[in-house]
C-alpha cells in the first residue's frame, strides 16, 4: 500500500525551497530565487503556503537599509522532509 | 504553475539542492588562515625571543603581542564584510563558532590566569586545545585536512613535554601551523566541501 505523498511538498518549487533549506541553517530570499530560478512573485507565494503549514519560518528585517526576508526551516518541515523522503523511496523501489 | 512531478523528477530535485548546499562556503578559511599565521608568528617570534641575547628581544617580545591585536581588528574588518554581503548561513557555521569560540574562551582565560601555570606547560596546554578544537571542527565537517591537522598538533603537543621552553615554541609554531594554516589553505582551496 503506497503513502500518500505530502502535497505540500510534491510541488518542484516547494520541494526545491524545502531541500536547500534542509542543508542551511538559514537562507535570505534572493539566495532562493537565484538557485530555484523562481520569479519573486511565485517564490513569496509558495513561502507563504510553507509558512502557513508551520514548515518554514520567515523573518523580515532590514540589510544595509534594504528589506531582507531571511527563511528557515522549522523543527516540522524537517520532519515532513524526512517523511516525504521515506515514502517516496517505496515509489522508487517498484520502478 | 504546478508540475506533476514524478518520484524520479523528486529525488532529482532533493539531490540537486543538497549538492548546492553542500557547495556553500563557511568563511572559516580566512580565520584559520589569519589566526593561524598570527599564532605560529608568534610563538617562532617567542623562540626568537628566547634565543636572541641583544637588545632585540624586547622589541621581538612587543612585536608579538602586538598581533593578537591586529588579528582581532582584521577579524572585526573580515566579519563586517561578511555580514554584509553573505545570503545564507550554513549548519558547519555554528561547529566553527562553538569549537573555536569555545577554545577562544579557554585560550583567554589561560592568559589572564597564566602566572598561575608552570611556563614549560603553556605551549603544551595551547597545543592541546587547538589540536583538540581542529580535529573535532574536522570530524563533524568531515574535513580530513582538519583531522590530520588536529593529531599532528596533538602529537606536538606530547613532544613538547621532553623540550626546553625555546624549542617548545617552535614545536607549538610546528603544530599550529598544521592544526589552522594548512586546512585553511586546503579549505579555500576545495570546491566540494561544505567548509
Amino acid at each position: 500500500m503506497f503513502k500518500q505523498l505530502d502535497p505540500l511538498l510534491h510541488s518542484q518549487l516547494r520541494l526545491a525551497i524545502i531541500s536547500l533549506l534542509i542543508g542551511l541553517e538559514e537562507a535570505e530570499f534572493v539566495y532562493l530565487k537565484e538557485k530555484t530560478n523562481a520569479t519573486a512573485g511565485n517564490l513569496s507565494l509558495q513561502l507563504d503556503k510553507l509558512r502557513k503549514a508551520g514548515y518554514i519560518s520567515l523573518n523580515k528585517g532590514y540589510k544595509k537599509n534594504y528589506p531582507v526576508t531571511i527563511c528557515k526551516i522549522t523543527p516540522k518541515g524537517k520532519v515532513a522532509f524526512k517523511k516525504y523522503v521515506e515514502d517516496i523511496k517505496q515509489y522508487l523501489n517498484t520502478d | 504553475m504546478e508540475q506533476k512531478l514524478s518520484p524520479n523528477d523528486s529525488i532529482s530535485i532533493i539531490e540537486k539542492a543538497l549538492s548546492e548546499t553542500n557547495k556553500e562556503k563557511t568563511g572559516a578559511s580566512y580565520y584559520y588562515i589569519l589566526w593561524g599565521t598570527v599564532m605560529t608568528l608568534y610563538f617562532i617570534l617567542q623562540y626568537l625571543v628566547l634565543t636572541t641575547s641583544n637588545n632585540y628581544s624586547n622589541t621581538l617580545a612587543t612585536i608579538a603581542w602586538l598581533l593578537f591585536p591586529i588579528g582581532g581588528i582584521l577579524s572585526f574588518i573580515q566579519s563586517k564584510k561578511t555580514d554584509k554581503t553573505e545570503k545564507i548561513k550554513t549548519l558547519n557555521e555554528r561547529v566553527y563558532i562553538f569549537v573555536w569560540g569555545g577554545t577562544g574562551l579557554c585560550l583567554g582565560i589561560m592568559g589572564f590566569s597564566g602566572y598561575l601555570m608552570q611556563p614549560k606547560n603553556y605551549v603544551t596546554m595551547v597545543l592541546l586545545l587547538f589540536g583538540f578544537a581542529s580535529f573535532v571542527t574536522g570530524g563533524v565537517t568531515r574535513f580530513t585536512a582538519s583531522i590530520i591537522g588536529g593529531v599532528i598538533c596533538v602529537i606536538c603537543a606530547g613532544l613538547s613535554f621532553h623540550f626546553s621552553q625555546s624549542t617548545q615554541f617552535l614545536i607549538g609554531a610546528l603544530g599550529v601551523f598544521s592544526a589552522c594554516v594548512v586546512p585553511g589553505i586546503v579549505m579555500r582551496k576545495t570546491k566540494t566541501l561544505n567548509v
